[in-house]
């Protein structure tokens, strides 16, 4: 029940934001796009996508919603160069490859502080990523070998706390952090990344 | 709003997002077979040829892909149904999850020789003065014995079951000679 209500509450926040890029009017949103890499952080996800860094590309929406405050739309994708894992028992032999990839559509609020001049911004950000796991899991016994494969997919919450450093009108850095959970048990997840963008 | 507030927001959410993640269990590691996919039985016997249900289960669900190795010992059906094959000796079931392939679980299967029947079957022997019946072949005893057509000339008496401590057996009293009632 309660995280029930606590997934409403994510949606409908996550449903304001994104929906702000489009009932703006045209002069207050600037589009762009970017690319950048990322880094699971220790955690679970790190031994299912292996340590990274690895490729992410964005799509991204600003509006100006007064001095000095903006929101961001943003469409990411990342994929992870993928994992395998080795183990033995005198009976059972197991080699699991996996390779993980990303989607997350978000909103982000980001703030600019005036005394640096407006050229930094913190900002956080709700997100619903759907994550993607191909695992082939190689199972060798003493008696033969069976190579099941599947992929497996999950749309989770996430949220992100970044920091930004626009070089000019056009260019901005952006460290971001992201925490979320994936698989059916729930695994946290953290991943870091440090993308450009470019803002048409 | 003031700074103090802003960086107080962005610092809550940063320890609720630390904060926030399921269980950690282990679940897409490779050590984990039969952790958190469950087959049962995990360790049956059974006679060549016969049937057993397996049931594989996660906390999520059951559907499950199998597999039997080495593959002649026996086979499995898509609902876990193993029949053991003729050959006796030891194989694995294996099954994985099928919503997530990372979830292994194995069941050791030992397949043995059905317990030897003391019924007999394989030849029947009467005295050397009536008819020897081995197979196809077929002799005629001494005295009044005769072949006829290939069929033994003779009167066949009704078989007779009996019993003992080891089982039970089948005891063919066999053909008499002609003239022998």
């Amino acid at each position: 029940m309660m995280r029930t209500t606590i997934r409403g509450l994510f949606l409908a926040g996550l449903a304001f934001g994104t929906s702000l890029g489009a009932a703006v009017p045209a002069g207050d949103l600037a589009w762009g796009v970017g690319c950048g890499l990322m880094a699971p952080l220790p955690s679970d996800l790190r031994v299912t996508t292996g340590a990274g860094p690895d490729l992410d590309l964005g799509l991204h929406a600003d509006w100006q919603v007064r001095p000095g405050q903006a929101v961001r739309t943003v469409l990411d994708a990342g994929w992870y160069s993928g994992a395998e894992r080795l183990h033995a028992e005198p009976t059972l032999a197991q080699a699991l490859a996996t390779r993980v990839s990303d989607e997350a559509l978000g909103a982000e609020y980001l703030w600019r502080p005036a005394r640096f001049g407006g050229d930094w911004e913190l900002g956080a950000g709700l997100y619903l990523i759907r994550w993607r796991v191909a695992s082939v899991n190689q199972l060798t016994t003493a008696g033969g070998t069976f190579t099941p494969s599947g992929t497996s997919t999950w749309i989770r919450e996430g949220l992100g706390i970044l920091a930004g450093r626009w070089w000019n009108p056009h260019l901005e850095t952006v460290a971001k952090v992201q925490l979320s959970h994936y698989g059916y048990e729930n695994q946290p997840t953290r991943v870091a990344s440090l993308n450009v963008l470019w803002q048409f | 709003m003031s700074l103090s507030k802003r960086v107080a927001i962005l610092g809550s959410l940063l320890v609720l997002g630390l904060g926030c993640g399921g269980t950690r269990v282990t679940g897409d590691r490779v050590d984990t077979v039969n952790q958190t996919l469950l087959l049962t039985p995990s360790a049956p016997v059974l006679v060549q040829g016969q049937s057993l249900q397996f049931q594989a289960a996660t906390p999520w669900g059951s559907q499950a892909v199998w597999a039997v190795e080495p593959a002649g010992a026996g086979t499995v059906t898509a609902s876990g149904l193993f029949t053991a094959g003729s050959t006796s000796g030891a194989c694995t079931v294996l099954a994985v999850w099928s919503q997530d392939v990372r979830y292994t679980a194995t069941a050791a299967v030992l397949v043995i020789t059905p317990p030897s029947s003391a019924q007999d079957t394989a030849t029947a022997s009467i005295s050397p003065n009536y008819v020897n019946a081995f197979g196809a072949q077929q002799g005629a005893g001494t005295g009044a014995s005769a072949w006829a057509n290939g069929a033994v000339v003779g009167e066949a008496e009704a078989s007779t079951l009996s019993t003992s401590a080891s089982g039970g057996y089948q005891n063919r009293a066999g053909f008499l000679p002609p003239g022998a009632n």
